[in-house]
Formats: C-alpha cells, sequence, structure tokens
C-alpha cells in the first residue's frame, strides 16, 4: 500500500506543520491545516488525514469520539525517522501529555475502523504510564510503519499502542487489530486491555523492540492480560530487556476458557536475568523459534495453567510446563 | 505550494532523501535557497500505466488518465485500461451488473482505507452487484493483478468476488467482503472472496490481511499447478455457522504457506487442504493463530496427502480436535495436547 494519488474527498484533509494555517481549509495542499488536532475536530465520522513531513507539535491530547480517522504519514525509510527528516514526526512538550490521539466510541459500541500510518512518535511528550495512541473498545485498527521513540540512555513506561475499553460499555471489543512494521525504542509497544472484555483475531506482523538503557527496558514490548480468541504474532525482534520484565507477555489468569496464542518467527537478544522472552499465563499457546541469548533463565516461562506447544533450542525452556519437544 | 528554506552550509553536503524533497546541495560554504516542490504526497507508482476511476465525478467519455479525466464505470476501465495498469480507485459505490472479464495485468487500488474500514463503506471503494452476476471480476491467462484496499458485497453474486483462471503473481492486500453494507445481518452468503481455477499455471498467490465476513475466504480447486502460495492474516468471521470452509484448495499446491490466520464458526475444516490426487506430496506450512467456535465434525486444519509442517495454538468449541490428517500425510504438527484426530501425525503431541 502505497501513497496514491486520489482525488481531494470530502473525507480527505491535509496538515502542513510548516506552511498550512488552522485559518485554511484543510482541504487541499495549498489550504492545508497546521494542527493536527484542527483535522481531528473538523474530520466527519470518516476521513483521511495526510500529514506533510516536519514535526506535528501537539499541545494538548487529541481525543475524538466515534471518528473512523486514518493518520498518514509520508512513505520514508525508517532510519529517517529518528531525525524526522522526510517523516512526520508527532510531538509535544516533554511529559505533558497522556496521550497524542485517543479514539473512543459512544458509550455501549465500538469503532470500526481507523489507522496510524508511516508515524513517528516522540514519546518524550508522553507521562510515565501512558501511550502515544490509546484506542478504546476500536474493532479493525490498523497501525503500520510507526515508531515510537523515547529519549535514548533511559527506558520509557510507555506505550506506542493501548488497546483499552470503557469497562462499563455494553459490548466492548477490541478485535481484529492489525500491526505491521512498528518499532519501539526505549519504550513499549503495545499493551492489551487489563479489564474486562475481549479481542479476537490480532495479527501483529513485524515488531522490533530494543533499549539502550542501562538495566534494559522496565515494560515488556507486548503486553496483554485479558481474554484472547487468536492471536498470532509473527517476525520480531526484542533486546534489551530489564530484570523481570518479559519482552512478550501475555497473561490470561482469571479467564475461564483460556484463548489461544500463536508467535513464531520472533527472536530475543540481551534479555536481563532473571526473565523470558516470552511469559506465558492460563494460555493455549503455539510458540515457536530460533532461540536468543544472554537469558539465565531460558526464554519461555509457561505457568502451570498455560497448555500447548513450545519450542526453542534445547536448554532455553524455563518455567513449571511445557509439553513441547526441545 | 512549494517551500523555500534557506539553508546554509559549511561542508558536507545535504541531501534531502525521498519522495516528498529531492536536493542535493554540492559541498563547500554556501548560502542557497532550495525550492522543493509541493508535497506532492500523492505519488503515482511507477513501472506500470496508471489510469483512474471516479464513481462520482467520472465518465466513461474520458480517457481515464488523470483523475480529471477518470472512468465512471469498472467495465470500461477493464476495457480500455492497456495491459499491466493500475486501475486508482476513487471511493464511491460501483455498481456491476455483469460480470467484468479480462485477460490482462490489472491492479485496483482503492483508497488507503483499510478494507475492513468498509464496513461502512463510506469513503472506501466498494462493489456492488445489480441483478446476479456469477463473479464482479473474471480474470484469465495473466501473469500479474490484483486487488488492494477495495471491499465487495458478497450477497447479489451468484457464485463469488473474483474467479482466476491461470492467473500468476495475483495479489490481495486489505480486502474486504460482507453481505451488506452497512453491516445489519446474521446470514451466511457463502460467496468465496477469491475462486482459482483451471488447468493452468495459478502460481505466486500473495492474498494478506483479508477478511470477510460470512463468507469464505479461498476456494481453489485445481486441475494445474499453484506454486508458492502466500496467505498471511486471513480471517473470516460469521454471525451465523457457515458450513462452507474458509479457505478449501485441493489439487496440485506446491508450496503452501498460512500464517496468523483467524477463522471461526465453521461445520466443515476452516481450512481445508487436499492433495490426495497429487502424485508427489507438496509440501505445506502453516503457522495459524487460532480458531474458535468450530463445530459439528469439524476441525480448524483438514490435510490430505501432504508433506506438512503444521504448528498452531488450538482453539476452542470444536468437536473432533483441531487436526486432521489423512494416512497419506507425513510430516510433523505441533499443536496442543488432546485436540488431535485423524490417522496420522508424525508429530508429537
Amino acid at each position: 500500500m502505497g501513497w496514491m494519488s486520489l482525488p481531494s474527498t470530502n473525507y480527505d484533509y491535509y496538515v502542513d506543520p510548516v506552511s498550512g494555517s488552522d485559518s485554511n481549509t484543510g482541504r487541499t495542499w495549498t489550504q492545508a491545516y497546521a494542527t493536527l488536532s484542527k483535522a481531528a475536530s473538523n474530520t466527519g465520522t470518516y476521513g483521511r488525514v495526510w500529514l506533510a513531513p516536519g514535526d506535528h507539535t501537539v499541545a494538548s491530547e487529541i481525543a475524538y469520539q466515534n471518528k473512523r480517522i486514518q493518520w498518514i504519514g509520508p512513505p520514508v525509510p525508517a532510519s529517517q525517522f529518528e531525525s524526522s527528516t522526510g517523516g512526520a514526526r508527532v510531538t509535544g512538550t516533554a511529559n505533558s501529555l497522556s496521550y497524542f490521539f485517543s479514539g473512543q466510541p459512544p458509550s455501549g459500541s465500538n469503532i470500526f475502523g481507523g489507522g496510524f500510518h508511516n508515524l513517528v512518535f516522540d514519546m518524550n511528550a508522553i507521562t510515565t504510564g501512558n501511550q502515544a495512541l490509546w484506542m478504546r473498545q476500536t474493532n479493525y485498527l490498523r497501525v503500520e510503519g510507526c515508531k515510537a521513540i523515547a529519549p535514548t540512555g533511559t527506558h520509557k513506561n510507555v506505550y506506542l499502542l493501548t488497546m483499552d475499553e470503557v469497562p462499563t460499555a455494553n459490548s466492548p471489543d477490541k478485535s481484529w487489530l492489525t500491526c505491521v512494521d512498528i518499532e519501539a525504542y526505549n519504550c513499549g509497544l503495545i499493551e492489551g486491555p487489563s479489564a474486562a472484555g475481549g479481542f479476537n483475531g490480532w495479527s501483529l506482523r513485524g515488531l522490533r523492540g530494543d533499549s539502550d538503557a542501562t538495566g534494559g527496558a522496565t515494560m515488556p514490548y507486548v503486553k496483554t492480560n485479558d481474554k484472547l480468541q487468536g492471536c498470532a504474532i509473527s517476525g520480531g525482534f526484542f533486546a534489551h530487556t530489564g530484570s523481570s520484565v518479559a519482552a512478550i507477555d501475555i497473561d490470561e489468569t482469571g479467564v475461564t476458557n483460556s484463548r489461544t496464542v500463536s508467535i513464531v518467527g520472533v527472536a530475543f537478544e540481551n534479555l536481563a536475568s532473571p526473565y523470558y522472552g516470552v511469559s506465558l499465563k492460563n494460555c493455549i499457546a503455539f510458540v515457536a523459534f530460533p532461540g536468543g541469548a544472554s537469558d539465565s533463565d531460558g526464554l519461555i516461562y509457561g505457568d502451570s495453567s498455560t497448555t500447548g506447544y513450545m519450542a526453542v533450542p534445547s536448554t532455553a525452556l524455563a518455567g513449571s510446563l511445557v509439553p513441547g519437544v526441545n | 505550494m512549494a517551500r523555500s528554506t534557506t539553508l546554509v552550509f559549511g561542508a558536507g553536503a545535504l541531501v534531502t532523501g525521498g519522495d516528498l524533497f529531492n536536493a542535493t546541495v554540492p559541498l563547500g560554504t554556501i548560502a542557497a535557497t532550495v525550492t522543493t516542490p509541493a508535497p506532492s504526497i500523492f505519488v503515482a507508482t511507477s513501472g506500470v500505466n496508471s489510469r483512474f476511476l471516479d464513481g462520482v465525478s467520472g465518465s466513461d467519455s474520458n480517457d481515464g488518465t488523470t483523475w480529471g479525466q477518470a472512468w465512471l464505470t469498472p467495465a470500461y476501465a477493464a476495457a480500455q485500461a492497456p495491459d499491466s495498469t493500475r486501475i486508482w480507485v476513487a471511493p464511491a459505490t460501483y455498481t456491476i451488473s455483469s460480470m467484468i472479464s479480462y485477460s490482462k495485468r490489472l491492479w485496483w487500488e482503492g483508497p488507503k482505507m483499510p478494507a475492513n474500514q468498509i464496513q461502512a463503506q463510506v469513503g472506501s471503494a466498494w462493489f456492488e452487484a445489480s441483478g446476479s452476476p456469477a463473479y464482479y471480476f473474471d480474470i484469465s491467462s495473466a501473469a500479474g493483478g490484483g486487488f488492494i484496499e477495495v471491499g465487495f458485497s458478497n450477497r447479489p453474486v451468484t457464485s463469488g468476488i473474483v474467479r482466476s483462471t491461470s492467473v500468476t503473481d495475483l495479489k490481495f492486500d486489505n480486502v474486504y467482503t460482507h453481505p451488506t453494507n452497512p453491516v445489519s445481518n446474521s446470514q451466511d452468503y457463502h460467496k468465496p472472496l477469491l475462486t482459482v481455477e483451471g488447468s493452468g499455471d495459478n502460481s505466486r498467490l500473495e492474498f494478506v490481511d483479508c477478511d470477510a465476513h460470512s463468507s469464505p475466504l479461498i476456494y481453489a480447486h485445481l486441475i494445474g499447478v499453484a506454486r508458492d502460495w502466500r496467505i498471511v492474516s486471513p480471517r473470516c468471521q460469521s454471525d451465523v455457522s457457515t458450513t462452507t470452509s474458509h479457505i478449501d484448495l485441493a489439487g496440485d499446491f506446491d508450496g503452501l504457506y498460512l500464517e496468523a490466520c483467524y477463522l471461526e464458526k465453521t461445520t466443515l475444516p476452516a481450512i481445508i487442504v487436499d492433495m490426495s490426487s497429487v502424485p508427489t506430496a507438496r509440501r505445506v506450512t502453516m503457522v495459524p493463530g487460532g480458531f474458535e467456535r468450530l463445530s459439528g465434525n469439524s476441525y480448524g486444519i483438514a490435510l490430505y496427502g501432504c508433506q506438512l509442517d503444521v504448528g498452531f495454538a488450538g482453539g476452542q468449541w470444536s468437536a473432533n480436535g483441531l487436526f486432521y490428517g489423512s494416512t497419506d500425510c507425513t510430516g510433523y504438527v505441533m499443536s496442543p495436547t488432546s485436540i488431535l484426530k485423524g490417522a496420522l501425525v508424525a508429530g508429537v503431541n
């Protein structure tokens, strides 16, 4: 999926932080808005918001309700993201924002659709414990080509994406998430919900998480704590986790019918001791990967209520289970 | 909109890459004003022809070469577009009254709305049928082409969405089907998104991130050969149990790879691969994500006559188990204990 030549439609808006103005119509590049918040407030239920290269500074959290917005940056190589050269970087004042974007449906329903494409998020702007993207009860969200970067030298307790919910809603759901080629540097990548609810059919492919902090990452790169109904993680690389932190942490404790999780083709490096590449609790799991390095405990942990098949090179397993072959 | 930027350089060179800003400034202490073009983010793909289809503002009297000259109807676009053409499809509902047949490389690419966003149709490239065509598109004897970010209603057609006969290098990316729009029903219409048939070469299918609601995804019963199929993240859900398999393959599939699926609510196996008629069993590699709500005598996966390498996470609500392998299958199957049935499985469980 590349950038494409489409006519401006009723669903298209344009944001240019250099030459745009919020006094413009936002409907062409020559009439581009200056700010993302202006675009978010002016889109209808559906919208494609095209971001020009440059730093898009967010002054306050951008929350929208019952909208299916596609935020689309230019397709530049990921290596260019770090300096934002040629890319679209979303930033803000350091440690001032709970999130950059939050999508939320009306109570009792779900959002169907929306996504983030080719954006880099400056996680220095996000307050500890929060996330760049706080998506609530969102089905069919797509995140691709995005990168979350926290300041070097320290691992920040924030996530690129949190799939959350409103526990009091009638139909909480966070299904059909697709993430492709996303990265986290010195922060977490994806956080699943921790309250009641469910999600089906997550497809997470091409994930990368790394840290240059002394002691490594202080939180998992991928963490869920809810019932899973088919979550596939394939093609990942995770490195430099901290002590007692698993790179991938799936915890289904308390879920009556544990659900399926499949993790294949991921690699790990420099995992701190003690802990694991993958930690599973009360899951039905299939896990197979080639192994990793620098972890004294092993690469997979499964608690006594986890069943499934797990295969990594011999001597890499630990924990109470694992009816697999090694 | 042009950008003017005054740059002062010492030693070194400024190279601003990418499609948007292309400027290389030579070394030396200079002051320069670099005027870059408007951030024409919409860069047409090079290497293939481009044509444009606009179901709102287009006209079949146009030449189709620009948005201002966009065609109106898919049938006219298919007939007029030269071989090896990407047809950019503007957001609109395109009504097709009779099957569109062609034998050339056409890529139909919709707006950057993930196909599943088409559940509400608005803002997307959505194909509906009037009357009862067998298929929307019937492609034969081509080397390339496909569908990207478009959606289809699968209810009015009698047989399926796209039929492909002897087409190699076919691509489906972010394609979505649903019986009605907006979503409002709980019926299953059993119309495959992709039907592959015929006695020719159907190699190198790439089928990624395609979702179907209340319908199968792929039906392929081949006389010919299909090499190197790659099926990634196929997802199919239904409000009611479907009486068809979501992926139903029979014939000579030489090198079949499936990854990260989520398939639910079938009374037949969610995935069937039958190579029992093939003299030399072929290799099948599957690492699906999971299955849910399989009912009756169903399985998640049923394989016949395959050399296989299968690993998956398991699932629930399957009376029989999640895997069946016939006696002529060989290979290795990894899955949770107690969910295997069938005659084989030279794996460990």
